[in-house]
Parts: structure tokens; sequence; C-alpha cells
């Protein structure tokens, strides 16, 4: 049922629900009046939700996504469909990634060393000694020469081998051997037992590759005349290893095989049900019969050709990995008004949003039972995903990118201007950053935290940097009441001020327009081209502001910079890097100013006043959030959409979680228009 | 990337060039016919105008102050004087998004979506069909914008790419070394015997058409507006399908060195490209030095503390002027130690840079007007494929498109009914 409906691309739990008594009232499935739902474009799955999806597909730590090429933002987001296309570097890359990822799967975990005895008369030995026998219970060498035999090693590290040998004693010298492996390494022995019930058990240690190697006794002292006959006897070799044994871990292998078709009798009947169980977590969705049919001929032509069935499972998961059912976000179309999308569809456009990821098995099961598609239902998993540490990629993505935590890694301050900033400074402002945003991810901050917030997460050396004193918290983090210092939520993270200045000086044109364009969504247009920005500080000794001040004096600048430049202006008291000062090239700091509405500003504070009161502060969140949502621009048919998120995120305090619950149970969020065409004018 | 901070060293690029990767390949094939190729040269925030160029014209010219560097190649190169191109024109921001998405595409890119034309190197390629492994090879050493704003509200997808495939699909670009290297030259594991690997490849083969057939059938079940993305991924699954053998026969004798710097990268990778180019692994090549608009700080390069993008914008004050000349010449003199190399290896009666276009271009004129006329054109080599080198050509007013059709021309690709929004048919001044 749950796959038909997936084929179908209906909703697979509406049906069922509408005459369910638990169904609530605001759920439908039709678009309200004069409204309608733009379409969500087919795309392929980003660089950061590659790595992710692999990670919670086959808990590996490889990060394939790394190597690919960087993926075009659309509308400040690597999300935006418009950006995501494929290339066949891209189908390179994702074969080799398949390759890779396919072989730590095949990688069959060691469940114990093995201590393996093998008799010196079997078949696995030979010898090339002119005189020998292989009969009696022993290996019996004659004349001079090496009995040798390959045995596998199953996996690469030290093993001890040793033989159980003894000889017939003459002249002058004892029966000597030579015991190892060859091409690896050997060892002389001296052999004084001559007899079978005192033979001397001769060992080395040896390291070995996994594969097979080849072990070897030489007896190359053979002797016969007044003496007698020397004779060298060997009754049993060991093999044991690797000495450094211990359980490993191998969750990709645990991930997918379900059996092992090395180990078991029928070995198409354990890779079909690998894949039955495999291909619906790679696809995200239930997987026909037909699609599961054309794997196993994968499987089949391996194996019919003679190869190994784990060759056969292999090819099978390549093609699975490289499968636009896997690197891909496909949505079935919808029918020819806007339509309620399968649960599937949902659980995949819901756990990208929050954790950048695949669907975890919650998810999956409520989509396989038609539960998801209802905003109580909704509402329930965005809460429990966000206090999930996957969530984590909202700040690394969503607020990576919005909120600019990326771009300090991209920072490249002056050393002659800021000798203060290291590489491990960067790292500091960064994870202070992170761990900001993830206040309002799993502890439920308010967002307007963001313009007035009180507490900053700081190590000792962010802190010295800030100002804050010794905070006694050496390399880790911890929350800092800064109350008493003028520092105010995100508007003062030393990376975000960084971030927004030039290599050598603050700038602030850019943080104006990054307050404007990033929390107001009221981006003003860059300067006309005749105009553009203003010399170097030491072209003369005026300050940046008596520079700026100049500027507006030209009318075609003032339209903007009127905008602008009061809102820069009050962060003067932070530098290039974020750091605190009083002055200025000499200058005392004037941080005041007055907005084009003629509210007086001095400093972050008063700035942070106006932010928060500002109507547009909202909703310039719920825009930059349902951009994200939604991947793509939003249109003129998103806005009534986009003031309903706005309405609920001041009902519900300005949570995060109030922000994305709205926009989750929204109509656009839960059903997929027809066309594209119109939704950006 | 190991980053060398050489800001108080203060040292000036070293003269001597010593390519990265040897100039010997193995297993390069001994063809009597070299073939051509074309590489496209990208150099971001135009450049300070009044030190480009040369002075005087025809045979007789001298080389303005950044170029006079190449004065031992002036017979490999052609000047090129006032050309413009219609597709970074717009009644809006956004020159360095628009002028790098028309870079050679030639058309005006959308600004609510991700649209402008197929760019000129993927006519040339699709042209030389399945001549070389590798149709085109697009390299660069800006990655992109971390955060998703790039210029004014445009896509990433115009600052970051100049190859477009079609109007809506940019090919992107490698900037990691190791990652092109292994694409182009690494060769099998060399575990597996010679009939396992022939095995191993007809299994690949099949893969690779299942992937196919599961694009095509996922056609019919997606939104008509989403069929073009899967259309992509088939092509994209059969240009790589082709590539089954022939890679990683032949390659550098060496790998590349264990680090790099922010000093070092272009050069290497534009060494890679010339390895590329003689295996004969692909004969259309781009280059982006930087992405548009960039606003690298040099900070090893002498007297440079500013972002590049910020001291383009120079208000014809010297300060800034000084410092973006010496941005320049660094990158003009990343071109010419290109164009020695080339000229060090011998193909047929001269040289690889006799048989390879070089175009080196931006995707402003000045940064401080952001103009889309009056670019700085520069072109090395193809003396032995039609083009008259050792001249300063004057072209006010000309289209670059005009030229990308003679380029074209010149590698055997006839573009019928113009190119982009201002190409009307080739320039007729580029063979002499």
């Amino acid at each position: 049922m749950a796959l038909a409906a997936w084929m179908a691309g209906c909703a697979s739990g509406t049906t069922d629900s509408a005459s369910d008594d638990t169904d609530t009232d605001t759920d439908t499935d039709t678009v309200a009046a004069n409204r309608t739902v733009d379409h969500v474009a087919l795309r392929r799955l980003n660089r950061s939700e590659y790595d992710r999806t692999v990670r919670d597909l086959l808990g590996t730590t490889r990060t394939p996504g790394r190597d690919f090429p960087v993926d075009d933002a659309t509308a400040g987001f690597d999300v935006v469909g418009d950006g995501l296309v494929v290339s066949p570097l891209h189908l390179e890359l994702y074969e080799t990634a398949a390759s890779v990822l396919v072989s730590d799967i095949l990688d069959r975990p060691l469940e114990s060393a093995v201590d393996w005895t093998f008799e010196a008369e079997d078949a696995r030995f030979s010898s090339d000694a002119a005189y020998q026998d292989q009969e009696g219970g022993r290996f019996a060498l004659y004349s001079g020469g090496a009995i040798s035999g390959r045995v596998d090693i199953p996996a690469t590290g030290p093993y001890r081998v040793s033989a159980r040998v003894w000889g017939d004693q003459a002249g002058p010298d004892p029966v000597a051997v030579r015991l190892g492996v060859v091409g690896v390494d050997t060892e002389y022995f001296d052999i004084t037992a001559s007899t079978y019930n005192t033979a001397q058990t001769v060992s080395i240690v040896v390291d070995l590759r996994e594969g097979s190697a080849n072990l070897e006794l030489l007896f190359d002292n053979d002797y016969l005349g007044d003496g007698g006959d020397r004779n060298a006897y060997v009754d049993l070799f060991k093999v044991q290893g690797p000495l450094d044994f211990r359980p490993e871990v191998h969750p990709a292998w645990d991930a997918v095989m379900v059996c092992d078709p090395e180990n078991v009798v029928d070995p198409r009947q354990c890779v079909s049900e690998i894949l039955d169980a495999f291909v619906p977590k790679a696809w995200r969705r239930p997987v026909e019969a037909a699609e599961l049919r054309d794997l196993m001929a994968l499987y089949d032509q391996v194996v019919e050709n003679g190869d190994a069935p784990k060759w056969g499972l292999e090819f099978a998961l390549r093609a699975v990995l490289m499968s636009p059912n896997f690197t891909m976000r496909i949505e079935p179309a919808g029918a020819a008004t806007p339509t309620l999308v399968d649960d599937y569809t949902l659980a995949s456009r819901l756990s990208y949003l929050i954790w950048s990821s695949m669907p975890d098995a919650t998810l999956f099961d409520l989509a396989s039972r038609g539960e998801l598609n209802d905003p109580d239902v909704l509402a329930a998993q965005v809460h429990r995903m966000l206090a999930d540490s996957k969530a984590e990629a909202l700040a690394d993505d969503l607020a990576g990118q919005w909120l600019m935590i990326r771009a300090v890694d991209d920072v490249a301050p002056d050393f002659w201007y800021y000798p203060s900033f290291t590489d491990d400074l960067r790292d500091s402002m960064k994870q202070s950053m992170r761990l900001q945003f993830m206040d309002f991810v799993a502890r439920g901050a308010p967002l307007t935290e963001l313009v007035d917030g009180k507490t900053v997460w700081v190590d000792d050396l962010l802190a010295r940097h800030m100002g804050l004193g010794d905070v006694g918290a050496g390399a880790t983090f911890i929350q800092k009441d800064v109350s008493n210092y003028p520092r105010f939520g995100w508007l003062t993270l030393p990376g975000l001020l960084t971030a927004t200045s030039y290599p050598t000086r603050t700038s602030p044109v850019k943080r104006g327009v990054w307050v404007l364009s990033s929390l107001l969504c009221d981006e003003p247009p860059p300067p006309p081209a005749d105009v553009p920005g203003f010399p170097e500080p030491d072209a003369s000794a005026s300050t940046v502001r008596e520079r700026l001040a100049a500027h507006r004096t030209n009318p075609s600048c003032a339209a903007c910079h009127d905008r602008m430049d009061p809102i820069g202006l009050s962060f003067e008291h932070f530098n290039g890097i974020g750091a605190w000062r009083e002055v200025d090239q000499g200058e005392t700091i004037d941080a005041t100013g007055q907005l084009p509405d003629g509210t007086a500003l001095d400093g972050v504070g008063s700035l942070a006043d106006v932010l928060v009161d500002d109507p547009r502060f909202g909703h310039c969140l719920a825009e930059k959030t349902f951009t994200y949502a939604l991947n793509r621009k939003p249109g003129t048919d998103d806005a009534p959409y986009i003031d309903d998120v706005d309405k609920a995120l001041h009902a519900g305090g300005f949570t995060l979680e109030s922000l994305l619950t709205a926009i989750v149970t929204s109509d656009p969020f839960r059903m997929q228009g027809t066309a594209s065409s119109g939704g950006d004018e | 990337m190991s980053w060398s901070r050489r800001a108080f060293l203060g040292g000036a690029a070293a003269t001597v060039a010593l390519p990265y990767l040897p100039s010997l390949v193995r297993g390069a094939r001994a063809d009597t016919t070299p073939p051509t190729r074309v590489l496209f040269f990208f150099v971001p925030n135009g450049v300070h105008q009044a030190n480009w160029g040369a002075t005087g014209s025809g045979a007789d010219f001298t080389l303005g102050t950044t170029l006079a560097q190449l004065d031992d190649l002036k017979s490999h190169l052609l000047v090129v004087d006032g050309m413009g191109n219609a597709g970074g024109t717009d009644n809006r921001a956004g020159d360095h998004a628009r002028g790098t998405g028309s870079f050679l595409t030639c058309q005006r890119p959308s600004f609510d979506g991700v649209e402008v034309g197929e760019s000129i190197d993927q006519v040339i390629a699709a042209g030389l069909g399945d001549a070389t492994a590798f149709p085109s090879l697009e390299l660069g050493v800006q990655s992109g914008g971390s955060v998703g704003i790039c210029d004014s509200g445009y896509s990433c997808a115009y600052t970051q790419n100049i190859a477009w495939s079609g109007p809506t699909t940019p090919v992107p670009k490698i900037t990691n070394p190791q990652v092109a290297f292994d694409r182009l030259f690494a060769g099998s594991d060399g575990v597996a015997t010679a009939e396992e690997q022939l095995r191993r490849g007809i299994y690949r083969t099949s893969v690779l058409d299942l992937v196919k057939d599961q694009a095509t059938r996922l056609k019919t079940k997606v939104a008509v507006d989403d069929r073009a993305r899967l259309d992509e991924y088939f092509t994209s699954v059969r240009d790589i399908e082709r590539r089954a053998s022939g890679v990683g026969a032949c390659g550098p004798e060496e790998d590349l060195p264990d680090s790099y710097t922010l000093q070092t990268h272009p050069d290497l990778m534009l060494d890679i490209i010339v390895s590329a180019f003689q295996c004969d692994l692909t004969r259309v090549a781009t280059f982006m030095i930087g992405n548009a608009g960039s606003d690298q700080a040099y900070s090893f390069l002498p007297g440079v503390n500013g972002g590049h993008h910020q001291l383009s914008h120079h208000q014809n004050m010297a300060a800034n002027l000084d410092q973006l000349a010496v941005i320049d010449a660094w990158e003009v003199e990343r071109f010419g130690r290109l164009l020695r190399r080339m000229s060090q290896i011998p193909e047929g009666s001269g040289s690889m840079l006799d048989h390879t276009i070089v175009y080196l271009s931006s995707e402003i004129g000045d940064g401080n007007r952001h103009n889309h006329d009056n670019l700085p054109v520069l072109i090395g080599g193809g003396q032995a494929v039609g083009v008259a080198g050792g001249r300063a050509v004057q072209a006010p007013g000309q289209p670059v498109a005009n030229l990308y059709l003679a380029i074209a021309r010149a590698m055997g690709v006839d573009v019928q009914g113009g190119f982009g929004l201002d190409g009307t048919g080739p320039v007729s001044w580029l063979a002499g």
C-alpha cells in the first residue's frame, strides 16, 4: 500500500486519516482559497547532505562529499534546487565514493584471532626436496629442500608461525631448519630433538598482510656420511594471529550485511535479503520488485561469469549508491492541482531540513504507516528531531550560510593590522558561533537573542580576545554572562564582525548591509557603477566615519548609505576582528548615528533595541528559514505562507521550534505544486 | 591545503619557475599530428588598465608595464584592445556575477533563476566529439563562496563557473589538485590481474547501464519541470561510461608535490592542464585563477595588503592602483610561465604552444567602473593553428563572441548562426 502510494505519487495517509477521527480539523488536503503552492524542484544532495547521509546510512566517518565540487548556492543557500545541477564530474566522484563505501561494507569484520593448526602431511604442503615423503603423520625431508604451503591470512597484522620439528641427528652439527613466510621473513633454528615424542616447536613472529601467505620450512644442512644420515621431520604447522587482535567496529558491514554470502549455503538468497533490507533505506522509500530484480541481475551476471558472490554484491551495491534514487531528492509528480506529498517524500523533506540527512527509523516507520502527514505528528517530530544531536546540521548549514558561520573559514585578516589573529582564534570564533546557534536548536532560546542575547560561548582564548577577562575555561567552551559588557547576541560575535570586515579595517558598509539583508531581509542595492567604495585609511588621516560622511553628501549615494551607515557605524567600537576598541587611528570612537526615521543610535546596544522591535526582523527569520526549508527562492505565491509563519513565530515566543513547526505544517512544505513557472516573478 | 603565511617575508614570487609536474609523461602516444587545443584563462576583477595592453599596432608594438614581462614571448602574443561582451551589461548591480556568467557564453544571466547559455568551450568540446577521454577540463583555484551570497543576489553558479554545457547547467570546476590528478591520471589499483580488470570493466558498464535506466524510468514519475535534471544525470553517466578505458595509461612520471600554497596553487593546476594536453586526455580547458569578484588577500605579494576586489575599486588612487598592478603582474606571470612551459614541449615541427590557443580575459574591464566594454584580452600561442601572433590589435566595440567564433573555427568547429547575444561571425584578424 505504501509502495503503491509512493509510485502513484499521492499521499499515502490522507485518504485513511480523513475518515479517522484523530485527524485535526486544520489538516486539509487542499490549498486555501486565493492561494497556490509552488513546485519544489528535483535536486541532488549537496555536499553536506551527501556526507551526512552516508554517515547515517552506513555509520561511516568518511566524507566523500568534501571532494565534490562546491555547490552553487542560490538565494543564499546551497539547498536551492536551481543551483544543484549534475555534471559528469559529479558522476565520476559518485562512482569513486560508491567504490570506497562499498569496499567498507564488504570489509568483513574479524570476530576473533585465528589459531590454526595444519598437519604437515596434508595436501596443502609440498616440497622441492629430491627425497621426501608425506606419510606417517609427518613430512620427512631426506635431502635438502623446503616444505611450503599457502594459508589464508584473514587480516593484516603480526602472526606467530610455528612448526613442530625433529630430526635424525648425524654428523658434526645438529639438524638446522629455517622457518618463515616466503618474501616476508625467515629465521634459523637448531633442532636437537631426535624423536617424535621429543619434537621441538620453533616459531617466528612475522607481519602479514590480509590475503595469503606462503609458509616455508627449509632444511639446508643435509648430511650423509660416516656419521650417518641427517634428516628433518616436521609434524605440524601453526598460524596464530593477528597477535594484536581486538574486536573491531565495522559499522558499514553491520549496517548492511544481514548475512554473509561467503558463509551461507545459498549466497544468492543472502544477497537478495541484503538488498531487500538496504535499498529502501538508501533510496528513502519502498522499492519495487522490478527494481530489486534489476539489481539481482547484476549479481547474476557476475556469478554466472564465474566470479565470487562477493563481487556480485559489490556491483549491485555500487549501483544502489550511484543511482539517482540515492544521490538525488526524487519526489513523485503531484496531480494537476497541488496535492499532499506522500509520506516518504515528506519524511525526507523533514529530515533534510533539520538533519541535512536521511530519515531515521522513526520517520520511516511513521511514513510506512501513513501517519506522518498530520500537523500534530509533524510538530512532535520537529520537537524530537531538534533534540537529536544530528540537528547540529542546522548550525552548520542553515546558520552556516545565513549567519555567516562558514565565512569564518575564509577570513584573512592582515597580519600587520591584526597580529593576534591566529588559526586557533579562528577556530574559537567559529565554535562560539556554532554553540550559540545550538542554544536555539537544542535549548529553545528565543531567536530574539540574535540581537539582544546576553550570554556567549567562550574558551579562554576567545574570552581574552573579547575582553571578558579570565574565565578559566581553558580550551573548553563555557557559557559566559555578558550583561556587564557591551556585547549583544549574534551582532557582536567576533566571527561575524571579522567576516564583515576587510582584511585591514572594519567595514561599516558591510556590517550595515549584513544587518539589513540578513536580519531584516531589506538588502540595499549595491552602489551604482560610477560610485565605488572608498580609499584605504592610509590615504588620509580621516576616519572611516568621516569618509563615509563625505560619501553621503553625494545624493546618489545618500539614498542607501543613509540606511546602511548608521547601522554599520554603531559597530565601530569593534575592530576588524571583533575586539573592543576605544580609539581608531588616534581618534576616539564615535558610534553614534541616526536612522532615516530619526531614531538616534549610539553603539550596538541601541541598535539591538531597534532591531528587536522591528517587524521586519521576525518576518525575515521566517523568510530565510522558509527559503532554506523549501529549497527555492520565495516567490509571490509563497508570501502569504511566510506571513503565516511570521505570526506563528511571534505566537510561539520566537523559538526556532515554533518557526520550524510553522513551516513544516504549512501547505507548501506538505504539498507539491504543479509548475515552477512564475514562482520567482 | 597547507597555507603558507608569508605576510612578513614579503618576498616576490620566484622568477625561476620550475614545473611542479615533470615535463615528461609516461605512456604518451607518439602521434605525428599534434592536436589543436584551447585554454580559456579567467582572471577576476578586471585589470589596472593604464598599465595593461600595448602601445603601437600590428607587428610594431611595445608591451605595457604589466605585460612587459612577456617580452620574450612577444611573437606568440596577440594583444587585443577594445572588445566587449554585451551579456555582462544590465540595468542592475551584479557586474561580477553577470560578467562571469557571460564570460564564455556571451548571454545575459537570469537574475531570478540559473540560466544563461552554452559556453564557447563547451560548444567546441561538443564539436570535437569523442576525440579524447575528457571532452573538456575545468580547473580553478578558489572553490567558492561558503555562505551562499556571491554577488548582489545572483546565484553563485555565475560566480564560480565559466563553463556551461547548457543554459541551465554550469560545469563545475575542480580546485583540489589531488582530485584533478586522480581523475586524469590515476590508473588501476594494480592488485587485480589484467583479466580480472577486464571482467570488472564489463560489470562496471552493467552498473552504469542500470543507473541510466533508473534515470530514464524516474523521468516518468517526476514532474515535467524536473525531467531535465534526470536528462543531465543520464548524459553524465553516459559521459563517464565511455571513459572506461584510456584513463591511467598516460600521466606525469611523478606524483603531485606533498603540499601547496596559495602562491603555488595556480601553477600546479596549470601544470595538470599541460600534462592532460600532453596525454591528449582533453583538448579544451578552462581555468579560473579566482572566482568572480574575488576578494582574495595576496599578502605574499610585496606591498599588497587588501583584498583583490576591494583594491579593484581603486578610485583612481595611486595607492590602490599600485597594488592592483602587482596582483595583475602576478597573474600575468602565471600566464607567462604556462606559455613558456608549453613552448618547451616539442610537438610536430614546433612546440605545444604552437598548437594551443590560450585566451586570457576578465569579467570586467576596470574594477572601478565595472564596465563590460574595453575588456583586457590576451591571446598566447596557436601559431601553428591559425593564430598570427606578434601583433597588437585594435578592435574597438567588437564583441568577444566574434573572437570566440574565430577560435572555434581554428579548433575546427564551425558554429553556424552566430553566438551569444552579439556574436555574428568570426573576426577576420585572428589569422592576421
